[in-house]
């Protein structure tokens, strides 16, 4: 390149630089956290913001607060596990939190840790349990969100009006992993299942991988071969395998979390769905209220935290299943009817339980 | 990186311009380019480096979060800028820091009994052997079948943190609580903390000795002359009658065991375990450190420093100024390709000299 005009781009370019850079000082402005309003953060786990799930839910939560409960919220997003400790004391230590948010397991020892040196600031975490005097911990009861999900299941196997219910009474569950989290979601399933529909046969079947959908399409495969026409998926990304495994197996599937009806309308019937921006939305405003407080909470179907949707699915449930699950779900809000446990507990619970 | 400094020397030289400004010069460039990505984005840069700067040395907390990031940086920093000098592009460093990390966690908390002035040492020197051996296979497969380093360290990478996350999901895994990691280490192996409430331990002093000892090799002893000479001219050396093969093996060991002590670090004073995916890249981040200081061991100390400034900066303005961090990312990449291209920054300098001439 001629090496005049190579200068002159290079001062052009230099000159604008400087200017806008100067100019721009007047733009969006920091906030640094002086105001009033009642201030959130929230530590977001690795996975960040965009992830379709765990972290946009909280974000739109807190976006709703911000709107309606006219909070202030700030926002980190770690890059690996072992950099919750240095966030959350970040946090913690600028004192102008009023409530400090952590999603996730993966973040539980290191909040315990940080939670344990600001005994005055409040903590809040969601789906994982710690004890301790300055933190509200909640989790959901998984067999409550996979319990309405089974009774589906079991009622609609038998209605061999629609197009791909076949004659046998199977249905099945996919889980990511076993672990005593996900032992829970096949319980409620299980539950549900055989609550409304006590001659179903269940197939289960485990990944052993968040991320393996190709595994979980032949697990599910098998599974449909073998009679089931609706599989329920606990299995994170893998899940995506078994509504595949539909399509090609003509089955119906379900999904769990956030609703995912709208990824395979025509095979997902429905979703054990998880109201995580409920829970956080609420979590915000007893902080408002000043009501907010430590100690272990539990969700369940009774504060509408896990429940079922079958909403955007394409295939039309008659309105009698529907009034059906419907039934079941009051039984448990008004404490009625009370859910096992573990799977060994079902056997029992089902004698104790005789449909009403 | 060599090269450009010999150029460097040669532009500036006679003009009387020092490295330092030009170094100087290209941060202050680098800010500039960054202002305008955060320009473009309705970020006002003033305060976003504003909020960096109080993230990073703002207060008494900030300046130990700085040294608290930068410890694991000097170690990936000193680890290639030593491969570089034998003439080795050792790419691999997160994958030696997550083998010489494990290897520290596993005799942290598997051996027991023993006091913390033999069970300290112990583990390092676990984390170093691991480390080192984790590096010298690709100076191995080097020497005896050709292998470019760069692909094997690269490939490596990956294979050493996939087992390790294996181990530490299934065989190895802590029975209590749900997160993936080993066994807490017994206190015997914890490296102390200068205060109780920060993260902050005697790694960055370790990492400071570990400085001293490569700079003692390096200009004291006859193997850091061989790597020196093989690093500059393999023919040169072999000709002289330096043993390559030798020398790039230990090279790659040395700074394996390098990263594999700064994984230790982690270990041994922040983590007390080895957690599934600790390192956010502190490995692949070394490369950065090194090129800032054109590679030269000693000065890694500081420039581990200043990218560890950068971090600490940036957990800040993600917090309070919601500008992601991977901004900041950019800023820290830009550094690097400024101080890489002294030429561009050359053309600049010159375009003020003569206009001062006229």
């Amino acid at each position: 390149m001629n090496s005049k005009i190579f200068k002159k781009v290079v001062v052009v370019f230099l000159i604008a630089v400087i200017v806008t850079s100067l100019a721009g000082c007047g733009g969006k402005s920091i906030d640094m956290g002086e105001s009033d309003a009642i201030r959130i953060g929230i530590v977001l786990t690795t996975q960040g913001l965009g992830d379709k799930n765990f972290n946009d839910m909280a974000y739109g939560a807190l976006q709703r607060a911000e709107e309606e409960l006219s909070i202030e919220f700030d926002y980190s997003e770690p890059r690996s596990n072992g950099d919750f400790e240095v966030y959350f004391r970040e946090f913690a230590q600028s004192g102008s939190y009023d409530l400090i948010l952590a999603l996730g397991y993966e973040s539980s020892e290191a909040l315990k840790k940080v939670a344990d040196e600001f005994p005055q600031q409040k903590f809040t975490i969601v789906d994982a349990k710690v004890e301790c005097e300055n933190v509200s911990s909640i989790f959901k009861n998984f067999e409550e969100q996979t319990f309405l999900s089974g009774v589906l299941a079991g009622l609609t196997t038998k209605d061999t009006s629609l197009e791909n219910i076949n004659s046998e009474n199977t249905v099945g569950i996919v889980i990511g992993a076993d672990s005593p989290l996900l032992r829970s979601a096949m319980t409620g399933f299980t539950a549900g299942v055989k609550y409304i529909n006590r001659d179903a046969e269940i197939l289960t079947g485990i990944v052993g991988s968040w991320s393996d959908p190709g595994k979980a399409k032949e697990i599910s495969t098998s599974m449909y071969e073998r009679g089931a026409d609706i599989i329920l998926q606990a299995a994170g990304g893998s899940g995506l395998g078994v509504f595949n495994a539909a399509e090609t197996a003509n089955g119906y599937a379900m999904g769990t979390g956030a609703n995912q009806n709208h990824i395979k309308p025509d095979q997902i019937i429905a979703t054990a769905t998880y109201n995580l921006p409920k829970i956080v939305f609420d979590e915000v405003k007893l902080l408002t209220e000043d009501k907010w407080e430590a100690g272990l909470h539990t969700w369940g179907i009774k504060q509408d935290a896990v429940g079922y949707s079958v909403e955007d699915s394409n295939v039309k449930l008659s309105p009698e299943i529907i009034e059906k699950v419907e039934e079941v779900k009051q039984l448990v809000v008004s404490d009625e009817l009370s859910l096992p446990k573990t799977l060994e507990d079902i056997d029992e619970w089902l004698k104790n339980n005789p449909v009403k | 990186m060599k090269s450009n400094v010999k150029i460097l020397d040669k532009l500036y030289a006679a003009k009387g311009i020092s490295n330092t400004i030009v170094l100087f010069l290209s941060l202050i460039l680098a800010l500039i380019v960054g202002g305008v990505f955060f320009l473009a984005n309705g970020y006002s840069p003033i305060d976003a480096y504003a909020a960096i700067f109080i993230g990073a040395f703002g207060s008494f907390p900030a300046f130990i979060m700085t040294l608290t990031q930068a410890t694991p940086l000097i170690f990936s920093g000193l680890a290639f800028a030593v491969a570089i000098r034998g003439g080795m592009l050792n790419v691999g460093t997160e994958g030696q820091l997550f083998i010489g990390a494990f290897a520290a966690a596993i005799v942290g908390a598997y051996i027991k009994g023993c006091p913390a002035y033999i069970h300290i040492p112990l583990v390092l020197l676990a984390a170093a052997i691991a480390g080192g051996l984790w590096a010298a296979l690709v100076g191995f497969l080097k020497v005896r079948f050709g292998s470019n380093e760069v692909i094997t360290t690269i490939m490596l990478n990956f294979v050493a943190i996939n087992l390790t996350g294996y181990l530490v999901n299934y065989p190895l895994k802590n029975p209590e609580g749900m997160m993936a990691q080993t066994k807490p280490i017994f206190d015997s192996a914890k490296l102390p903390r200068f205060f109780s409430q920060y993260q902050l331990s005697a790694a960055i002093l370790l990492a400071a000795l570990t400085i001293a000892v490569i700079a003692f090799i390096f200009y004291k002893t006859p193997l850091g002359y061989e790597i020196e000479v093989t690093g500059k001219n393999k023919r040169a050396a072999e000709t002289a009658g330096i043993k390559i093969d030798r020398v790039v093996i230990i090279t790659m060991f040395i700074s394996g065991a390098i990263a594999g002590l700064g994984g230790a670090g982690q270990v041994m004073g922040i983590n007390h375990s080895f957690i599934d995916g600790f390192s956010p890249g502190y490995g692949f981040e070394g490369v950065a450190v090194s090129a800032l200081v054109a590679n030269n061991p000693v000065l890694t100390f500081f420039s581990g420093i200043l990218f560890g400034a950068i971090k600490a900066g940036a957990i800040t303005v993600n917090r309070i100024a919601h500008i992601p961090m991977d901004f900041v990312f950019v800023i820290q990449a830009l550094v690097v390709i400024f101080v890489a291209s002294p030429k561009l920054v050359g053309s600049i300098l010159n375009i003020f000299k003569k206009k001062g001439d006229k």
